[in-house]
């Protein structure tokens, strides 16, 4: 269930913010091609908890301006506490300087990045093949026992568990309940956002006929 | 060393020693080296002695009884010596240097004074070059920033008149797209120059080479057209690479600005991008032919190096030369393989190929 899903469903899915303090030039325009584009300001967003609790599938993280409250370095801090929270969110540095040798460390860590004057269509091609990666079961169950810190054993048990709620011979609530025995660590609400996502995009490869 | 350490140990007017490499100690301005010091040095004694001083302060005395003050301006750490301190530090030794040498007389005060004064004076000379660096580097990028503006722009009003394919747009609208795309790149191969140690982090990421090079050829019409120079794009590839999406593209743009600025009129450059076999290692290869100005084998041999420019290309062209040096670097953060052949034609310029293959994921 690696295999990415058909685009329009990765459209209709995808949920993406953006965390910049200047509104992203071409905000209007990811918007107009049918994603789900949230834009946040600063870490002091209403929405910031969103991100942690794995609402959201990719983040565009600019560096500078978004505020300091997990640290000095701003995007490289936000990018620490938000993979530790929910490793299944997908982290693309946004900003226009990516040369910027004080900055490795923020663009080894992300997932990838997407230059701010990269063009729009380039920016949505770009989105969408990183969605195609993160929108997929296996993407959101490996996230889901490192969020967990789950064992391979483990990992298997819910695996097992999450299939049968995707067939149906067991409940979601069963596989959320499940998933909170073997959980060793990580946050109840993610753990029920990513089970049910991962139930979710089970069901779509299951219904679309994705290999 | 940085130019102001330099500049500031050149222009020391006490013998100098560098403690990491000690050796005779360099002739200040006002203070020669001592006959003495050239005599001994050999013997063995003074070497071990100077490297003793790393990370010592104070004034001490050398084996033959001259002062020595060990000092750090910024990151180099010298000893100041071949000099007898008043007051005196005492010793049959420093009683015989000092009528040997009566020129090599100071006030021991002297030198911490201007150690001082040199070391302040270089740390404000480095934080105002930091700060005109980040003045500069700020112009940048507020230069990127309305490029941006301009290029979203353009890429709207392109894709409004041709939606499937902003390049089918009027051609005056795809010029002023293309353009501001083109400033993009230039402006991350200054980027690259300004922030050279970013070239040694290397982020890579499993991307499509083609997609690359095809952006490239697209951006490069935009000139190409001006010229009446034709670009054809041939080949196919559709595998991944392990690649640095900040960097990749400086490869192809560099290629590709060569051959279109040293193309005549009416000329064409070929790009052919294919998936093959370097020995056994599956690789990428972007291939761009034209023609150009003949090079000696020496030039041919420095393209690659920094601004290694021709005789023949410098007549034709203006530019810096430093394209093929940045590719370079990126080559070589992307564990590939570049070079460039030329073949002699009758018309007395050459065709030139350069290459550049990259480990192919399989």
């Amino acid at each position: 269930m690696k295999a990415a899903l058909p685009r329009a469903e990765i459209l209709r899915r995808a949920r993406i913010a953006v965390l910049d303090d200047e509104i992203p030039e071409m905000l209007q325009d990811l918007r107009d091609h049918g994603l789900a584009v949230t834009h946040l300001k600063s870490v002091a967003d209403i929405q910031f908890q969103a991100l942690a609790d794995g609402f959201y599938d990719l983040l565009l993280l600019d560096y500078g301006g978004i505020g300091a409250r997990f640290g000095p370095d701003q995007g490289l801090d936000v990018l620490r506490y938000l993979k530790r929270v929910n490793p299944s969110l997908y982290i693309l540095a946004f900003t226009a300087r990516t040369f910027d040798a004080s900055k490795a460390d923020f663009f080894r860590l992300c997932d990838g990045v997407v230059k701010k004057d990269a063009g729009i269509r380039e920016t949505l091609e770009q989105i969408e093949i990183h969605l195609a990666e993160v929108l997929t079961p296996a993407f959101q169950m490996q996230a889901l026992s490192k969020a967990l810190g789950l064992t391979s054993d483990q990992q298997e048990k819910l695996e097992k568990v999450v299939s049968e709620a995707v067939s149906g011979t067991e409940s979601r609530e069963e596989a959320i309940s499940a998933a909170k025995r073997l959980a060793k660590a990580g946050s109840e609400k993610v753990l029920e956002t990513l089970v049910i996502k991962a139930i979710e995009l089970g069901v779509v490869y299951i219904t679309s006929g994705t290999p | 060393m940085n130019i102001l350490e330099n500049l500031s140990l050149e222009c020391c007017p006490y013998p100098v020693v560098n403690i990491d490499s000690p050796a005779t100690p360099k002739a200040g301005l006002h203070h020669h080296t001592p006959k003495l010091c050239h005599k001994v040095f050999g013997r063995g004694e003074c070497e071990p002695f100077y490297r003793s001083l790393r990370g010592k302060a104070g004034r001490h005395q050398c084996p033959y009884g001259f002062s020595v003050w060990p000092i750090e301006i910024c990151a180099s750490q010298v000893a100041v010596t071949a000099l007898i301190g008043a007051p005196r530090l005492g010793g049959d030794a420093e009683r015989l240097r000092a009528k040997e040498y009566p020129a090599n007389h100071v006030d021991a005060e002297d030198i911490p004074k201007w150690t001082a004064k040199v070391a302040a004076l270089v740390l404000k000379g480095d934080a105002e070059r930091e700060l005109e660096f980040a003045r500069r580097l700020e112009a940048l990028h507020e230069i990127r920033r309305l490029n941006q503006i301009v290029k979203t722009n353009m890429e709207r009003a392109c894709t409004k008149q041709s939606p499937d394919d902003p390049d089918a747009a009027p051609v005056d609208l795809v010029r002023a797209f293309r353009a501001s795309s083109l400033m993009s790149v230039q402006l991350d191969a200054l980027d690259l120059l300004a922030n050279p140690a970013s070239a040694m982090s290397f982020a890579p990421r499993r991307w499509v080479f083609y997609r690359t090079v095809d952006k490239m050829v697209r951006i490069y019409r935009v000139i190409a057209d001006g010229r009446t120079v034709t670009i054809r794009l041939t080949g196919s590839s559709v595998s991944m690479a392990l690649l640095d999406e900040r960097t990749i593209h400086i490869i192809p743009s560099a290629f590709i600005d060569n051959a279109v600025k040293y193309s005549q009129p009416g000329g064409m450059v070929e790009v052919h991008v294919s998936d093959g076999l370097r020995g056994n290692i599956p690789v990428i290869t972007v291939e761009v032919t034209s023609n150009g100005p003949v090079a000696t084998p020496e030039e041919e041999r420095n393209l690659f190096v920094s601004r290694g420019r021709g005789k023949a290309a410098r007549a034709i062209a203006e530019g810096s030369g430093i394209g093929l040096t940045l590719a370079k670097i990126v080559a070589d953060q992307h564990k590939g393989w570049i070079s460039a052949s030329q073949r002699p034609l009758p018309t007395g310029r050459s065709e030139w190929t350069f290459k550049f293959q990259v480990p192919r994921l399989q």
